[in-house]
């Protein structure tokens, strides 16, 4: 459709052209010196910006499994801007994209499932590319991640559950790239940024894990904002040579340790809200302190009262 | 060690001395031969007291609002009322009742104070 606008826009405008200075007779040359150049302006005008956003215009939807049955082959046949669209069901496949294009589920996470088909691969891999988007997924099954984008720039991964991976969202040497509303649960570790810089973290759960919530590690300028971090064995969130870095609004309850940072500086923490694990012991321990300071405090009182009550009896 | 963890241990002092109140009230009521218990009970109870005003004074001055203050007040009335009972001679009586619901409000003031 839009290409046949295309060729009838120029094929117009080519006959104008004719029109104006070929055979134009004169009475239309009269009424026409107004009007004329400016239908051939309109129409060089709408030729060349639809020319100009050919490329936008020409990106497809490709379906799965519709169109292709693997969620790979889908990725492989697509190119540049192209949108994939996948139904709901279980995918045993390793994805690897690298070219920008978005990948969307139709349902959700809940219901589309991509489980790694070998363990030692991550279960989607976004490599040396920008501007992808991913939502809508559950990814589980990988030793090494659920989510791993390597030197990566402007991705938005959105909306996907990674769970019983080695680390749910992985980012390494990647840039500008935005995780929000992710859920990353039992998986070692949830989210990792290592070597990554200028990253957006927000709204992300990141708990249950076996080691630690989020992580970064020679990351610096990310922004860490309202994030959930509970329940991890470890550290909720951890900073280790990390610098500038905003963590903000957070929520770390129930780890070992809420947040740390270490050999990282002018980091910017407020407003997160933590609650080491020990801390709800706190006041059972208070009850049993309390009760052996009253038995001593009583035996105490008894004796200075019952020597005073002698005295005056002497 | 910053203020919040100043608090903390205030906040467990004055609960750690509700509970010694507590028990020594509660004995005082069921025993009639006591040396120096009654003195005791009264001794924690003010020091109770003290760290109560001690630390809503700290926390509203910390985080100035209305609805912190209206806590803190209520609170505080329930210990003035506890004293206000004894005072009239009723503490036998009533005075249980009063001393568990203290021994509640030092349990929200402890679980409001743990380290955030």
């Amino acid at each position: 459709m839009i290409l046949f606008v295309i060729k009838a826009g120029r094929a117009a405008a080519l006959k104008a052209l004719h029109f104006t200075y070929g055979k134009s007779s004169p009475v239309v040359a009269s009424r026409g010196s107004f009007f004329l150049p400016l239908t051939i302006f309109i129409l060089l005008s709408i030729t060349f910006i639809l020319t100009e956003f050919h490329s936008i215009a020409d990106a497809r939807e490709i379906n799965v499994p519709d169109d292709y049955s693997a969620i790979q082959s889908a990725i492989d046949s697509a190119v540049s801007g192209d949108t994939i669209l996948v139904r709901e069901g279980i995918y045993s496949e390793n994805l690897s994209v690298d070219k920008p294009l978005s990948l969307l589920s139709i349902v959700g996470a809940e219901r589309t499932h991509v489980e790694a088909n070998e363990a030692e691969r991550p279960v989607i891999i976004l490599r040396a590319t920008e501007g992808v988007t991913i939502r809508g997924f559950t990814f589980k099954g990988s030793n090494a991640a659920g989510i791993f984008l390597y030197n990566v720039s402007a991705a938005n991964i959105n909306g996907n559950i990674a769970t019983g991976n080695h680390t749910g969202i992985r980012l390494e040497h990647s840039t500008g790239n935005t995780v929000t509303s992710n859920t990353t649960i039992e998986n070692m570790e949830g989210i990792t940024l290592a070597h990554s810089n200028k990253n957006t973290l927000n709204d992300n759960i990141a708990s249950n894990n076996s080691e630690k919530g989020i992580l970064l590690y020679y990351s610096n300028d990310n922004s860490i904002s309202k994030n959930t971090t509970n329940d991890n064995l470890w550290n909720g969130i951890t900073l280790w040579s990390s610098h500038r870095n905003s963590v903000s609004d957070n929520v770390s309850v129930q780890n070992t340790y809420a947040i740390v940072v270490s050999d990282s500086k002018d980091n910017l923490l407020s407003g997160n809200r933590e609650m080491r694990r020990i801390y709800y012991l706190l006041p059972v321990v208070l009850i049993y302190i309390a009760a052996l300071l009253y038995l001593i405090e009583k035996k105490l009182f008894f004796l200075y009262y019952s020597r005073k009550s002698k005295g005056r009896q002497a | 060690m910053d203020i919040k963890d100043a608090i903390t241990i205030l906040a467990s002092i004055g609960f750690i001395c509700s509970i010694i109140t507590f028990i020594g009230g509660f004995r005082m009521v069921r025993k009639t031969d006591h040396h120096g218990e009654p003195q005791m009970h009264k001794m924690n109870g003010y020091i109770t007291v003290i760290v109560y005003v001690m630390l809503a004074t700290l926390a509203v001055s910390l985080h100035f609002k209305v609805l912190l203050i209206l806590a803190w007040f209520i609170g505080f009335c329930v210990h003035l009322f506890k004293l206000f009972l004894v005072k009239k001679g009723l503490a036998v009586r009533y005075g249980g009742y009063m001393g568990g619901m203290l021994l509640i409000v030092w349990l929200v003031v402890i679980f409001t104070h743990l380290p955030k």
